[in-house]
């Protein structure tokens, strides 16, 4: 079910409807019942799996929570880390590793006879996968508290609004959320609503609007010039940030209409000044997850190697985030250029410091936001294009003479630049703070319901509404 | 408790209200807009849909819109034609018109411009959009706008969504500026460019699923002729391009035609064109020199066919 549809539309009218009528002890037991509905819907054959990994990990922070010595914890977590990430392994990425090894084999006999899966992924597996994991991670740190009620925890696994793209959530933030009472708040459903309605902007009016320019420029790459490639190129970052940011704004919207608030994932990412930057700003849940469980704790290990400590953290860190987008060989080689990046950020923090002491302020930020933006928008090419080589195709595709810039309809620019300026304004005065209405405009409800009815109005003028899944699904 | 409550139901129907006049009043305003626009492609469908009585009737997608001149038809078979091709059209498009034709006049002979058509893409559906704004002005083409999806007819209820992504072209198109660049013969949208690369022999692209949809709007077409006694005649156009492999599309439009014993005319692969980029604008397309080579040889094609005229 797209967040964007009108049968979702629906079913949240309705389980909003019933959560608010129903007596407060019931609430959880219809959300659970209406993200059962909800998964089911996408895909009935993965309920089961869905059901096996919410008790076999509530069982294992159970046991964790009993056990007194190290070594009975220990067995607990690598049980978890061994059944969650071999799920994980067996649906996502076994018949890439299949595929690989037949290959390699391949290369010493002539028709290797390796058995090739082809498994429909089930939604939502690397977002729960890892929820899970930070969870039970938490539970053996000792730094969270095994939850005791088994609907308690259902509900932190498949609270429907963050199950098929997260955000990766926390058992910190959330857990407490459901174990306490909730009431009902004109607050929540207002700023859910807008919040929602901002999502749906950024997914219909910018990310599905710029996915008409670029899908349509990258399925014939050969046949265009140098400068439709590069906009096609620029135009594909702002794209998977409005679709991403925008799925996001609609599922945190979503959750707060039922008084719950789960993590940013975003913070105005294509303002970064450097690409650790980007990441503390991009995919929050995920960056947070991978630092919290990955990158501290194999940089501590490694502490003794000095730098190299720190590089070798960042190398297994980029690449895991690189893989768990996807089991090819492009989202590994994005992860491995993300890490590059970092490590050179790293190893030169000093001596760019220096350099930026030389520049007045305002150019030195300016050209490195610039530059951030040019490297993700090439990184990114590893996303769009399904192999390595065709990744190299469409850079080579750079170097063809320019020619005419591939605009099919002048309207289509206006549509896409009008949706642009107005998200890229928006992050803009958000993260300078630059500007604001005057008081009296600002808290008036008038002046406000004019605004969010003009922009539910633009959404009906400019949107896109064909568009279809969010680019975050297939992972 | 109350009192916030009582506001919030207050705001949300205030809310609600506004949302419903501003979308009734704009819908409005789109809608007499929509049809006072002075040429370009809406303008045309509104003339095909709402006026056109000409004998010759084109259907099709871009391939119809850029390739047949209904000026060379006219004087060739001395009959008045029009072009209803449409830059990103599907069969759909075509029946849709068709449909309403019909229901105004009978043409004497409709060319219908098939280009691998039967090919299963969600866009085709999502183009249905171009037949949106005369949802409600044409009863008889409702049903094949409602094929994009179930929900269709409730969305039409709004009267904005029917002109969603229309409002700089019905701004551009009722004021008169670029508009030369709009305009047309008769439906005919030449393009004068030159092709400069050399034929492709990749057959990758002619590897796709049959959307059964579509099948069956093509056979309803020919019903639809064959039904109203209208002359029928289907064409296949041009590529440039050198792959050996026949497009399945294309193969099974033949058996169906042969079935309803309808003139299918196969230019696909004709040698008038191959390894010819001088007549092409691109690799789908041919310019306005290829184009009128090409309706030359359509016209020979009809005008030798016993199979037509008989109605």
């Amino acid at each position: 079910m797209v967040f964007t549809s009108i049968p979702f539309f629906l079913f949240l009218l309705a389980v909003l409807l019933l959560y608010y009528i129903l007596p407060v002890n019931l609430r959880k037991y219809l959300l659970i019942f209406a993200s059962l509905l909800f998964y089911g819907a996408s895909g009935p054959e993965y309920l089961f799996l869905v059901l096996f990994v919410i008790l076999f990990n509530y069982f294992v922070a159970a046991g964790i929570d009993k056990s007194p010595g190290k070594k009975a914890r220990s067995v607990y977590l690598y049980a978890s880390l061994a059944v969650n990430i071999g799920i994980l392994v067996f649906y996502k990425y076994l018949s890439f590793i299949l595929g690989n090894f037949a290959l390699l084999l391949g290369l010493f006999q002539e028709s290797p006879e390796i058995p090739l899966l082809k498994l429909a992924l089930p939604l939502g597996i690397s977002y729960y996968t890892f929820q899970n994991i930070g969870y039970i991670i938490d539970v053996y740190r000792g730094t969270q508290k095994a939850e005791k009620s088994v609907v308690n925890f259902s509900l932190f696994v498949l609270f429907f609004p963050k199950l098929n793209v997260g955000p990766i959530e926390r058992a910190r933030n959330l857990l407490p959320q459901i174990s306490a009472e909730k009431t009902f708040s004109t607050v929540d459903l207002v700023e859910g609503s807008k919040r929602i309605l901002w999502g749906f902007f950024k997914k219909l009016v910018v990310a599905d609007r710029i996915a008409i320019y670029v899908d349509a420029v990258f399925v014939n790459y050969q046949y265009h010039g140098g400068l439709t490639m590069l906009l096609a190129i620029l135009l594909y970052t702002l794209q998977v940030y409005a679709d991403f940011s925008g799925y996001t704004d609609i599922a945190l919207g979503t959750a707060r209409l039922f008084g719950f608030r789960l993590m940013e994932n975003f913070n105005h990412p294509l303002l970064s000044k450097n690409v650790s930057d980007f990441w503390r700003r991009w995919h929050i849940s995920l960056s947070s997850w991978v630092n919290d469980y990955l990158y501290n704790p194999i940089s501590l290990k490694r502490r003794y190697w000095g730098n190299w400590g720190i590089y070798y953290a960042l190398f297994i860190s980029f690449t895991i985030i690189g893989i768990w987008h996807g089991a090819t060989w492009n989202y590994i080689l994005f992860g491995v250029l993300q890490s590059l990046a970092l490590i050179y950020e790293t190893s030169t923090r000093k001596f760019r410091k220096k350099i930026s002491r030389k520049i007045p302020v305002q150019a030195y930020n300016g050209l490195s936001i610039l530059f951030t933006y040019l490297f993700i928008s090439f990184a990114l090419i590893l996303f769009k294009t399904p192999t390595p080589g065709q990744a190299l195709d469409i850079l080579r595709s750079l170097s063809y003479p320019s020619g005419e810039l591939s605009i099919d309809r002048a309207s289509m620019i206006l549509f896409l630049l009008i949706g642009c300026s107005i998200l890229i304004i928006s992050d803009y005065k958000s993260e300078y703070k630059l500007f604001s209405l005057p008081d009296r405009l600002g808290k008036s409800w008038v002046a406000q319901q004019f605004a969010y009815a003009f922009m539910l109005i633009y959404i009906l003028i400019a949107g896109v509404f064909d568009g279809g899944q969010f680019i975050y699904f297939q992972f | 408790m109350k009192e916030p409550i009582r506001q919030f139901i207050f705001k949300a129907l205030f809310f609600i209200a506004l949302i419903l006049l501003l979308d009734t009043g704009i819908g409005g305003l789109l809608n007499h807009f929509y049809f006072t626009q002075k040429a370009g492609d809406d303008y045309r469908a509104t003339y095909a849909i709402e006026n056109a009585r000409e004998q010759v009737i084109i259907l099709g997608a871009s391939r119809a819109s850029h390739q047949y001149l209904p000026e060379i038809i006219e004087k060739r078979l001395k009959m008045s034609c029009f072009n209803t091709g449409r830059d990103g059209a599907s069969i759909f498009y075509s029946y849709g018109i068709l449909k309403a034709l019909s229901s105004r006049y009978r043409p004497e002979l409709i060319i219908l411009d098939f280009s691998r058509d039967f090919e299963k893409k969600q866009n085709s559906y999502d183009r249905l959009a171009m037949l949106a704004p005369y949802y409600h002005r044409h009863p008889e083409i409702k049903p094949i706008i409602e094929i994009r999806s179930k929900y269709e007819k409730f969305k039409m209820y709004s009267g904005i969504y029917p002109f969603n992504s229309y409002l700089f072209s019905i701004a551009q198109r009722n004021t008169n500026y670029n508009i030369e660049n709009l305009k047309d013969v008769k439906g005919y949208t030449p393009l004068f460019r030159k092709w400069n690369r050399p034929a492709d022999n990749d057959s990758s692209f002619l590897k796709y699923d049959i959307d059964s949809s579509k099948v069956e709007i093509y056979k309803s077409i020919i019903k639809e002729c064959n039904g109203s006694r209208v002359n029928l005649v289907i064409v296949a156009a041009p590529f440039f391009n050198n792959a050996k492999t026949e497009d399945i599309s294309t193969k099974l439009a033949k058996q169906i035609a042969v079935q309803y014993h309808v003139p299918f005319f196969d230019f696909s692969k004709d040698s008038s064109f191959r390894n010819k980029p001088e007549y092409f604008a691109d690799i789908s397309h041919l310019n306005d020199e290829g184009a009128r080579k090409f309706t030359n040889l359509v016209l020979d094609s009809i005008i030798n066919s016993p199979a037509l005229w008989k109605h």
